[in-house]
């Protein structure tokens, strides 16, 4: 079992390590991947990946080093490597290590197993894609991908973390003339599978956006489907529910905690184990157990995630949100946000919408120009749809939007009910439809 | 190691492979950060491991292990990942013919090794660069940061290639941030992503990053200050950092052929530029002349040979304003008659190498910087990147920069905040007067380009001089 052999290794390490403190956060990880375009499988790989990390603490000073080898002279290296590196730094720093225990996680699924390494599954699933899309002369893209990974987090205060994980996800995207679909979902299990409804639903869309016409600059009323939704939720977590920007001044939901500043319809949380959510953790790479932090509840701005140094800085507890250590500029982050759903199926969002925009996605978002309000650029992109009188007339270009995010939340009209498992790489994210009012478009 | 990637080849031509490469990467890396007065990573690492490229029954498999001992399961999944592929179209893959077999070494310039330097001198380099931007009592958060790689790798294939290289890269960045709580202004130095290049630890002692300290922490906190930028049509000089993330965005990645083909239609977009409109599309005014350049000594993104064994080359990719080429990998010049241009790159060892940027140059013109002023009249000055967007077919760009000037009379004036411009890919090209002269042009690297599934992160870079355009759509956050 690989999480034996890296708990091994990483036994070795802080049996041989003189420091003061010791972490080590080792994983291995396969992905494999079927990436198809113009109706066939261009790109078919399979990836192995292995890491491992020794964080050390002696006199205060930290020391950090990593190998992608699991040969215990490479380990003992990186050990040696980190215990240097304490040498030479300069300033003093703090390592606080988790007291957690022991702790295995094994959410992993035989669902998952069999579509790993049964290639020629992937394939059939792609060619029925592209078969339909065949049928009313589209043309199908997209990308089907299973990730398996083992995360054992040791350090010297005794914790010992194992999780042993997978996760699935589909991506379909038709395109027809000036028109294009998209749909995109994690998954599971059997029951959150849902290929062949996200392939029905990117094919309609498809056909649907022939013909779109240009939209004057303005703002108007938008209906969010979750993964526009979930990019807003994206960037919101990266500028504003994280303890990294609220440290520095920027985070509006920590600079506006307590205050009702959304409307009481918006809860917006992060949990590792929630049934809500895909690619559960239960701790973080730390070795911290994740807690639930709600950023948003009933409409009142209320936390961010923490992790050790950020909680040590702030003196606050720490929520369990550490990214590895290799990635420690970018942390602390949520990575399993959740929006709660609403009471309205998206039909009827549409159908109280005197004049709006039926939105698919969102394309290309930064949101630099103003952290603090999260002030974010960026385009729609594959089904954008213009409603008036409660249904949809015609489509929409793609078009430029420039608008806060968190104004946006400011105002959320309603929310849908159904929610979409997704989120790109490595956050999940769960997101409803929301019926966003005076959103604004260059 | 020729002998292992041998071993890899001749199994999987054993099991039915038509085409066969495989490489060897090993790389190690420090980086180092300082943030707000504390050392926050002082990181050392390294990686190894080998990738199998099998072409089987007309469609490709790619596996990847760091497990040298696993070689034979590793080859006999790329085998088998092919043949599946083929179920689902895979076997209509065009691929292009033989190339004359590869032999060499290359060896990028590094004149002091950066790991070789201590460590302290290092966090002491970034410590004190640290300390003087804290001087300005209006600067809230200050970073700064330094990075090195150092990479080896083999390439073999069929065809009886055997290439090595091994380059040394090295980088870094300072950057302030004022903030008076309603506000947050940033100012970077040299670039907003650091700058890189394939050179030693001389590129961080030219960079200077203590002796431009003080002054991006002032700027930071002038530009708190400053007006907002008005907005409007207006002549637009665009500085080195910002230019090279424009040619970036609306050139590089919209003259890459997998995207101009549809294969990255799913996820990054696909392109404005067509096949049919090479040799007469009019990408922008007659003095726009683009290459891709991997030959450039110390460009990020230079090499010997690309990820598939073709050697380095130049080429022009818009000459005289005309789009006249791609940047395109064997497979994707298969599909229009065409050589490959040499740009098939991948991030690592576990990754396939697909279509990739090299050193995308905007080359120089002929102006000082004093011309461009003049020439501007009335207008503005942009320089370095604050926020970025562009559509999936790279035509419809905004870009937030740090800072903007003012131009009066051709003379630099008032200084505004919270600058942004926008515009139409080939309207905008289509508007450059002129491009400053070659002693203003140097190479940027880039160390962050996000391209492909999983995602691949490529260093690549970009030569550019400060250039005029006319009638730019210019404004403020508004």
């Amino acid at each position: 079992m690989m999480h034996e052999k890296l708990g091994d290794l990483a036994d070795k390490v802080i049996s041989a390590c003189t420091a003061d403190k010791v972490l080590v956060v080792a994983r291995a990880e396969e992905y494999i991947l079927t990436r198809y375009a113009l109706n066939r499988i261009h790109q078919h790989v399979r990836q192995e990946l292995v890491n491992f990390t020794v964080v050390v603490e002696k006199n205060k000073k930290i020391g950090m080093a990593s190998t992608a080898s699991l040969e215990e002279r490479d380990v003992l290296s990186a050990l040696s490597k980190a215990m240097d590196n304490t040498e030479l730094a300069s300033g003093e720093s703090t390592l606080d290590l988790a007291d957690t225990g022991v702790q295995v996680f094994d959410t992993r699924s035989q669902f998952l197993d069999f579509l790993f390494h049964d290639h020629a599954e992937r394939a059939k699933v792609v060619q029925h894609i592209a078969g339909q899309g065949e049928k009313v002369g589209a043309q199908a893209f997209g990308a089907f991908q299973v990730n398996r990974g083992t995360v054992v987090i040791k350090n010297s205060a005794g914790t010992d973390v194992r999780m042993l994980g997978d996760s699935g996800a589909i991506k379909v995207m038709y395109i027809k003339g000036h028109g294009s679909g998209y749909q995109h979902a994690r998954f599971d299990s059997p029951g959150n599978f849902v290929w062949e409804s996200l392939a029905e639903k990117a094919l309609q869309k498809c056909l649907d956006s022939q013909d779109p016409r240009p939209l004057n600059p303005g703002r108007y009323t938008v209906i969010l489907e979750p993964l526009a939704v979930a990019s807003m939720l994206e960037q919101l977590s990266f500028f504003s529910f994280n303890a990294r920007t609220a440290h520095q001044g920027y985070s509006y939901i920590w600079n506006e905690r307590g205050k009702q500043v959304f409307p009481p319809h918006i809860t917006v949380y992060d949990w590792g184990m929630d049934d809500l959510t895909l690619n559960r953790m239960p701790a973080d790479f730390e070795g911290y157990l994740r807690k639930p932090v709600h950023f948003i509840e009933g409409g009142m701005a209320r936390d961010v995630v923490f992790d050790s140094r950020h909680a040590s800085l702030m003196g606050q507890p720490n929520t369990g949100h550490a990214l590895p250590p290799e990635s420690v500029e970018w942390s602390p982050l949520p990575l399993n946000v959740i929006m709660l759903p609403g009471s309205t199926p998206i039909d009827k969002l549409i159908e109280s919408t005197e004049r709006g925009i039926l939105i698919t996605m969102f394309h290309y978002v930064n949101s630099y120009l103003d952290p603090l309000k999260v002030l974010a650029t960026g385009l729609t992109r594959n089904g954008t749809f213009y409603i008036e009188e409660g249904r949809v007339r015609h489509a929409v270009a793609n078009t430029r939007f420039l608008q806060s995010f968190v104004e946006a939340l400011q105002n959320v009209e309603a929310v849908g009910s159904e929610l979409l498992y997704t989120g790109e790489e490595f956050m999940s994210v769960t997101a409803p439809a929301l019926k966003v009012n005076n959103f604004n478009f260059m | 190691m020729k002998e292992f990637l041998e071993r890899l080849i001749q199994c999987a031509l054993d099991m039915g492979a038509d085409y066969a490469d495989a490489r060897f990467v090993s790389r190690r890396t420090e980086e180092i950060a300082v943030q707000d007065g504390r050392l926050e990573k002082a990181q050392l690492s390294s990686t190894q491991g080998y990738n199998i490229r099998v072409f089987v029954d007309g469609a490709f498999g790619f596996a990847a292990s760091w497990d040298s001992d696993k070689w034979r399961t590793t080859v006999e999944e790329a085998v088998r990942i092919a043949r599946s592929s083929a179920l689902a179209g895979g076997g209509r893959t065009l691929w292009r013919p033989a190339v004359t077999p590869q032999h060499g070494h290359f060896e990028g310039p590094c004149k002091k090794d950066p790991f070789s330097v201590p460590l302290n001198i290092k966090v002491s380099l970034l410590m004190e660069a640290d300390r003087l931007m804290a001087g300005n009592s209006a600067v809230k958060h200050r970073e700064a940061f330094l990075e090195f790689w150092e990479e080896d790798k083999a390439f073999c294939n069929s065809e009886g290639s055997f290439v090595t290289q091994r380059y040394v890269e090295s980088g870094g960045l300072i950057q302030a941030a004022a903030q008076d709580g309603t506000d947050r202004q940033v100012r970077s130095y040299p670039n907003s992503f650091g700058d890189f290049r394939k050179a030693g630890w001389e590129f961080i002692e030219e960079m200077d990053l203590v002796g431009h300290a003080e002054e991006i922490a002032d700027q930071a906190a002038a530009l708190l200050k400053a007006p907002e930028m008005p907005a409007g049509e207006a002549n637009l000089i665009l500085m080195g950092p910002q230019l090279a993330l424009q040619v970036h965005e609306s050139i590089g990645h919209a003259t890459e052929l997998d995207r101009v083909l549809g294969y990255e239609a799913a996820f990054a977009g696909t392109s404005f530029a067509t096949v049919e409109g090479l040799g007469s599309f009019r990408y922008g005014s007659a003095v726009m002349n683009v290459t891709s350049d991997p030959t450039l000594p110390y460009g990020l993104g230079s090499f010997g040979w690309d990820d598939e064994g073709t050697p380095a080359r130049q080429v022009f990719l818009i000459k005289d304003g005309v789009l006249v080429d791609f940047l395109s990998d064997r497979e994707t010049a298969a599909q229009i008659g065409r050589d490959s241009s040499g740009a098939s790159r991948a991030d690592g060892w576990w990754s396939l190498p697909i279509v990739r940027m090299t050193n995308v140059n905007l080359l120089p013109g002929e102006a000082s910087l004093e011309e461009l002023l003049d020439r501007a009249g009335n207008g503005y000055i942009m320089d370095i990147n604050r926020n970025w967007s562009i559509d999936d077919k790279r035509l419809n760009f905004h870009f937030g920069v740090e800072a903007a000037w003012e131009v009066k009379n051709g003379k630099v004036g008032r200084l505004f905040k919270n600058p942004s411009y926008w515009g139409i890919t080939p309207e905008f090209w289509s508007q450059l007067v002129a491009v400053a002269g070659p002693s203003h042009w140097r190479v940027w690297g880039l160390p962050n380009c996000g391209k492909g599934e999983p995602e691949q992160v490529m260093r690549v870079g970009h030569g550019t001089a400060p250039a005029l355009f006319r009638n730019v759509k210019v404004g403020g956050r508004g």
